[in-house]
């Protein structure tokens, strides 16, 4: 289960960031499921993995999708790392602080895009694009991360114990 | 804090951060493809190919939900055999659907008999609202090269800004960075086009840099004006749908444009790979 849980939730997350999300949104509005997954596997195992997981996730999109190479890699790669910084630091059951995460890592990604569209010559109001999108993007991540964070913890318990048990002898 | 910079593996993972950055900014410009990213699209091309298509069924089956009523719902719980009947409609419109959109693709390329065009499906699209690119399913198998330009049957859609062995990224005419050289097809004035970024779907393009004294009404056709050696003349850009009046009109915007193409539905696109003519001449 733990060996094809991850990788699984990874392709789930991309298909549905570049395919399905870019046709079903509301509005424009869409959650950062690929953030999700990555803020939980670095909030499970580690800010090592985290942030090699985040790398390898983000140069996949910005190769396959994106317009500049590294900046998805980038902003996944960090917030993988923070949610690393949580490893066995809370009670197992709590889902609050890998939601956190990975809403101030959607938050942190906006912000790098916005960032690229501005140097790219793009403009736009910061207010609008804040109000009528970063944020409500922020909260949808922050909402699909508990499910998320949830099936990728159940799928990785075996190996979560075992690590949590050899930390403590 | 200081125990964390004293973590050797958090470090050099921080110095990765910072080069990623560096190397985004470094590739911000016209580039070519490495052999690794062509490759990687090449294993994942027929996989995404694959989920694009099956994400229109999941995407109608959504649609069928928020558009069917309690009455309906009901009906459906009555009758099984209607049900089927209507699994069968669905079925028939969406190939009916499909079928439209191929043939009103084939009726163009049929039009533009000066074109040689390429076919392509629409396997993916970039994250989010801030850049408008996307993937299609050919590549340089194909004869796609960068900067040739990509259209539908209602008109202008981009052009390709890299590519691959078996796929292409395409730069939209939307994207907040992307201008097009156009002309109003009625006073044959000059102007450019620029995509615009706001929350939202608007998918709208600003009008700028039309002489002075420009005569623009709402209803006016963009079409492209052939400058530059990118998009040919005479391609459908868009409608007028608001038209500014002000005083500068080398800062400001002169009107606003409906894109002719309905860019959050885009399937199936074509890839100008050249004129008969220049076929003619190999």
């Amino acid at each position: 289960m733990r060996r094809i849980i991850l990788p699984a939730m990874i392709l789930i997350g991309i298909y549905l960031d570049s395919i399905l999300f870019s046709r079903l949104n509301i509005g424009g509005i869409r959650p950062d499921a690929l953030m999700s997954v990555v803020v939980s596997a670095g909030v499970l195992l580690g800010s090592m993995q985290g942030g090699l997981i985040g790398l390898g996730v983000g140069l996949f999109m910005d190769v396959l999708f994106g317009k500049f190479i590294g900046l998805s890699a980038m902003s996944y790669m960090a917030a993988g790392m923070v949610g690393g910084l949580f490893y066995q630091k809370f009670f197992a059951d709590n889902v609050i602080v890998p939601a956190a995460v990975a809403a101030a890592g959607a938050l942190l990604k906006e912000h790098i895009m916005m960032l690229a569209v501005l140097l790219n010559g793009g403009t736009f109001s910061y207010g609008a694009m804040l109000g009528g999108y970063v944020l409500p993007c922020t909260v949808l991540t922050l909402a699909l991360e508990m499910p998320v964070h949830v099936l990728l913890k159940r799928g990785l318990a075996r190996q979560v114990h075992a690590e949590h048990r050899s930390s403590r002898t | 804090m200081r125990g964390l910079f004293q973590n050797k593996p958090f470090v050099i993972m921080l110095i990765a951060i910072v080069l990623l950055g560096i190397l985004a900014f470094a590739t911000a410009g016209e580039r070519s493809v490495s052999w690794l990213e062509s490759t990687v699209g090449t294993v994942v091309q027929p996989v995404q190919t694959f989920a694009s298509k099956a994400s229109n069924e999941i995407i109608g089956f959504v649609q069928r939900i928020f558009k069917t009523t309690d009455a309906d719902k009901e009906l459906e719980q009555l009758s099984v055999r209607l049900a089927q009947l209507e699994t069968v409609e669905e079925e028939n419109e969406r190939l009916r659907a499909e079928n439209e959109r191929l043939k009103a693709l084939l009726n163009y390329s049929e039009i533009s008999a000066d074109y040689s065009l390429v076919t392509a499906s629409v396997i993916g699209n970039s994250q989010g609202i801030w850049f408008d690119v996307f993937t299609i399913n050919a590549g340089r198998n194909k004869g796609i090269e960068t900067d040739m330009p990509v259209v539908n049957a209602d008109g202008l859609i981009g052009r390709v800004t890299e590519v691959g062995a078996t796929w292409s990224k395409v730069t939209a005419i939307i994207d907040s960075g992307t201008e097009v050289s156009v002309m109003v097809e009625r006073t044959r004035d000059i102007g450019l086009s620029r995509g615009t970024l706001d929350a939202g779907e608007a998918h709208m393009l600003e009008l700028y840099f039309l002489a002075s004294g420009y005569d623009l009404v709402p209803g006016d056709v963009i079409t492209t004006n052939g400058m530059g050696s990118v998009y040919p003349r005479g391609i459908t850009v868009g409608t007028v749908t608001e038209v500014s009046r002000t005083s500068d009109s080398s800062t400001s915007r002169n009107a606003v444009i409906q894109p002719s193409v309905d860019f959050s539905h885009l399937e199936e696109v074509m890839v100008i790979t050249g004129t008969e003519a220049e076929e003619g001449e190999e």
